[in-house]
């Protein structure tokens, strides 16, 4: 598998994430003073990332945040959400918040992307349609089991240039699947988890809680995209305004090709200098492709044992 | 993952929050400027800031449902149950003059606080 996907379309059905649907006015306030980006901007229809983090800067997860009209869309890893929940419970001092477990409208969703996605939408859902980042749009879908229904498409461009989401009930994502595998004139790839696995890791695209977790910082998983610098306090605030400022930031997220076998543990003169955190599959290049944590100022040593792919990448 | 604080006890033995002499002077002066002339204080902690909990004083007629009242030197303080289990053990006091930080919270539950002292962790 190629990382250009100029013309095919790809298709993922996350099993990993969970969505909730959280209501109130102060809902969104509550978010932005416990998350990294400013959550104070966005408007009805609209979706941002931002990191929930401890506060020693740690993550706890990458959160997905679409807010509509009347509630917010949360979404995050499966295995997290307790914790987030925890979270944001323990810093709810009588905010008028009320958080949905038991949701069926947005209970699943379906990563796509590739240069031709929103072609594919158009001929799909005969439209004309095209969606800035961050913005989300309803559009009308003939679910074969619930009639005519609505379905939500966010540009989310994360895992691509062109990342789009659907969101909807569990049974019509299932149909959307097909529907769009039958498509004619695409060459539509469903990525089961072990490609998209594949995927994200040659795009050195970090994920929980291989690489989203409390050991690391997000600057240092290259997710500084989802920082604001200027929205003013949040829990972790201080921690990575310092790291940032100072440049004090220890780790880099980095791709690497291993040249032999590797151990867990990345050693330079016997010093630890990384931790591997994801491996590719047996099936693409044997799993030689990693993602790692490297202490940035061994970044640039030689090393026989493996190749880093994106070391000066200033993303991070 | 989330510590929650384990409240001090006064000398007595009982969990209090208490207010300084000077920060009540100070509360009442700041009442006279709203128009206030016999104000009471609501403190509470609210998520945020940079140490995860933030401080919140306002000035206040009477207390909500369900707030605790505590009456320290004339002066009636309301917090809510939440925010009294992280304030329980402080002494609010007011630091004037040049140097002077204006209102600060001794709080015994507090492990570590920002740089402003606005936000605390427990």
């Amino acid at each position: 598998m190629e990382s250009d996907t100029s013309k095919k379309v790809y298709f993922h059905q996350p099993c990993n994430l969970s969505f909730v649907k959280i209501k109130g006015n102060e809902a969104l306030d509550l978010l932005d003073r416990l998350t990294t980006n400013d959550l104070s901007v966005i408007k009805p229809m609209e979706h941002i990332y931002t990191i929930l983090t401890s506060p020693k800067g740690r993550m706890i997860d990458m959160l997905s945040v679409l807010r509509l009209d009347d509630y917010i869309v949360l979404g995050c890893s499966k295995n997290s959400l307790n914790a987030v929940l925890e979270w944001i419970d323990f810093y709810t001092f009588g905010e008028d918040i009320e958080i949905i477990l038991d949701q069926k409208d947005y209970e699943s969703s379906l990563v796509i992307f590739g240069d031709n996605t929103i072609e594919l939408f158009n001929k799909t859902f005969d439209l004309d349609m095209s969606l800035l980042e961050g913005k989300s749009m309803y559009v009308a879908f003939n679910s074969l089991s619930a009639g005519r229904t609505k379905i939500l498409i966010i540009n989310k461009k994360f895992y691509h240039k062109n990342h789009y989401e659907i969101y909807s009930t569990h049974d019509n994502i299932q149909e959307l699947v097909s529907y769009f595998a039958k498509t004619q004139n695409f060459d539509s790839i469903l990525m089961n988890d072990n490609n998209f696995n594949d995927y994200r890791i040659i795009n050195n695209i970090p994920a929980y809680p291989s690489e989203i977790n409390e050991e690391y910082n997000p600057l240092e998983a290259g997710l500084k995209k989802y920082i604001s610098f200027n929205k003013g306090c949040y829990v972790g605030q201080e921690v990575i305004t310092r790291l940032e400022s100072y440049e004090k930031v220890q780790n880099k997220l980095v791709l690497i090709k291993a040249l032999k076998p590797l151990g867990p543990d990345i050693t330079f003169e016997d010093t630890i200098i990384g931790k591997i955190t994801s491996h590719s599959s047996d099936t693409y290049h044997s799993g030689a492709y990693k993602l790692a944590y490297m202490k940035k100022k061994f970044l640039n040593e030689k090393n026989e044992d493996f190749v880093i792919h994106n070391a000066n990448d200033t993303n991070n | 993952m989330l510590n929650k604080p384990s409240a001090q006890r006064d000398q007595s033995g009982s969990l209090t929050i208490t207010i300084s002499q000077d920060a009540v002077k100070h509360i009442k002066e700041f009442g006279k400027v709203e128009g206030k002339n016999d104000t009471n204080l609501r403190v509470a902690v609210k998520g945020g800031g940079c140490s995860g909990l933030t401080y919140v004083l306002e000035l206040a007629d009477k207390a909500k449902e369900n707030e605790k009242i505590i009456t320290e030197n004339g002066l009636e303080l309301y917090v809510d149950k939440k925010s009294y289990i992280f304030l329980a053990g402080t002494t609010l006091e007011y630091q004037g003059g040049l140097n002077g930080k204006g209102f600060v919270f001794n709080n015994p539950n507090a492990k570590t606080t920002c740089g402003c002292g606005t936000s605390f962790s427990v």
